[in-house]
């Protein structure tokens, strides 16, 4: 038999001893490991890799940080009662704080954080939901009286990295919007000198947050970004371009109501206001409850959820003023190409590793290696 | 399965997209560099925008072929040759039935289904204690 069938083999033994401890066998942990790789994007091999990584990991100390939100992140991330495999992530990561999820309360939880804290220090990664107050000294939002401010400030300088959960830690959302009463805003308005990725939707897909981490586990730095903070991977492209519903968009069938034809027939729905042009988001293809579909599946246009500003980006039912082009830049342009290797990938290319890609080369495992 | 599944869908023609010919230009692309490398390949299904009838187009262009491999881990998996061998469905669920990796693999078998040396080892062990047991009693 072949090496080459075999090359997941090289997964720690006593790993998955302590895995199988758990109730998860190997191929179980390879599983898991194939669903992170293929939600990353990452090469063919790349499960394997990510298997060994894991496998070799020290648990790092994660700190899980809430302040204005409404707790939809973490519900997205934990939103099922039994365990299913993405939630396998926290075998890996020692959650030291998470005010709704620990057992401790009052100052035994804090005194949790400050010796989590204290042992990582310079090593944990610290997770962040909610915007940050900034008013009136940040008075608007306290946690064992102290407030989101100076608490973000302490937890962010012993951090390797940070993760920004959800719209409102990414971007100000629902806080911020206007007349934004309590000086809401995001994480980045705060933290200025660490590395800080964007994992915006209101409320993120709980995926895209355990792939993430994932990555980092995986390759000790967080995934390729765009302009916006947010992993390539999931944002890289429009909700527009992964729409089923495309292909009436391009044909001009619009929907004019809720309950006319048109939306019967399932046509696009610009006109009902639709923000999939301008929202980059997974949610067209990773769906939402359980993978059943998501709102333009369910006949409701795009709110632009994982976006800046997205409440105070005029009505959710007024049509985008921008013209769209007809083929977008992406997906269907990439399959419209034709033949070769690359075609599907470039229409995969949501890891956007365009430089391989527009060169029409495949990216290997040892690039990602290297890159890390 | 969950209680959603029970809610029913009323699934329209959405006609289908230039998606399902890029797809099959690169699993031929991907098989050519198996023969002639040795290179394993995969594609993932679920990140594509594919409509129901895009789906169909594609599963009815790669048929089925003899053999599918069901494993029960963490949820459901099936491996499903197609009617090319060397190209197989890799589909993987979590215990709540929800597809969490539908690709297609570029190999001879999914290396997946492989157990490892040191796994046969173990067998080896459990099975000799099994077999003693047997005779002693
Ligand atoms: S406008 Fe909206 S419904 Fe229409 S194709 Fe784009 S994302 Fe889909
Ligand atoms: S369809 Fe738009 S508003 Fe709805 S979850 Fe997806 S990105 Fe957010």
């Amino acid at each position: 038999m072949s090496q080459l069938k075999r090359n997941n083999s090289q997964i720690s033994e006593t790993f998955v001893d302590h895995l199988e401890q758990h109730g998860v066998s190997r191929r179980g942990f390879l599983k898991f490991c194939s669903s992170m790789a293929a939600a990353l994007a990452l090469p063919t091999g790349s499960a394997d890799v990510m298997a060994e990584a894991l496998s070799a990991a020290k648990r790092p100390t994660v700190i899980w940080l809430s302040f204005q939100e409404c707790t939809g992140c973490t519900e997205s991330i934990t939103r099922s009662h039994t365990p299913t495999i993405e939630n396998l992530i926290f075998d890996f990561i020692s959650l030291d704080y998470h005010h709704t999820l620990q057992v401790a309360a009052g100052h035994q939880a804090e005194e949790a954080r400050d010796m989590a804290m204290k042992d990582a220090y310079g090593k944990y990664l610290l997770i962040v939901d909610g915007s940050i107050p900034t008013k009136d000294g940040g008075v608007y939002s306290t946690i064992a009286g102290r407030t989101n401010l100076s608490m973000l400030e302490e937890a962010a300088a012993g951090a390797a990295a940070v993760i920004s959960v959800g719209t409102c830690a990414a971007y100000g959302g629902l806080p911020m919007a206007k007349p934004n009463p309590t000086g809401a805003v995001a994480v980045t308005d705060i933290v200025k000198d660490k590395p800080v990725m964007n994992i915006p939707g209101c409320p993120p897909i709980g995926l895209v947050m355990t792939s993430a981490i994932a990555h980092f586990l995986t390759f000790a730095r967080l995934p390729d970004m765009d302009e916006l903070g947010r992993p390539k991977a999931f944002y890289g492209d429009s909700i527009h371009d992964r729409c089923y519903r495309r292909t009436f968009y391009d044909q001009g069938l619009f929907a004019k109501a809720f309950d006319d034809e048109g939306a019967r027939k399932g046509w696009c729905l610009y006109e009902l206001g639709c923000k999939g042009p301008t929202t980059h988001n997974a949610c067209a293809t990773m769906k939402w409850n359980e993978g059943t579909s998501f709102p333009i599946e369910s006949g409701h246009p795009c709110l632009g959820c994982s976006e800046p500003n997205f409440w105070d980006a005029g009505s959710f039912y007024e049509a985008l003023s921008v013209p769209q082009g007809r083929v977008g830049e992406t997906v269907l342009k990439a399959a419209a190409v034709g033949v070769g290797v690359g075609v599907a990938a470039a229409a995969l290319n949501r890891s956007n590793k365009s430089a391989a890609v527009e060169g029409r080369e495949t990216m290997t495992v040892e690039d990602l290696k290297k890159e890390s | 399965m969950s209680s959603l599944d029970r809610i029913a869908v009323n699934l329209i023609d959405e006609g289908h997209s230039e998606m399902v010919r890029s797809i099959l230009s690169e699993v031929v692309s991907l098989l050519e560099r198996w023969v002639k490398k040795g290179e394993p390949g995969q594609l993932d299904l679920k990140s594509l925008p594919l409509s129901a009838a895009d789906s169909q187009l594609l599963e009815k262009a790669l048929g089925r072929g003899e053999v599918t491999v069901s494993m029960d881990v963490m949820g459901n998996s099936q491996m499903i040759e197609t009617a090319f061998s060397g190209v197989w469905y890799v589909i993987h669920r979590d215990d709540q039935d929800q597809v969490i990796v539908k690709q297609i693999e570029v190999v001879d078998i999914p290396a997946i289904i492989f157990p490892q040396p040191s796994e046969v080892l173990s067998a080896l062990g459990r099975l000799k204690l099994e077999v003693d047991k047997i005779h002693n009693n």
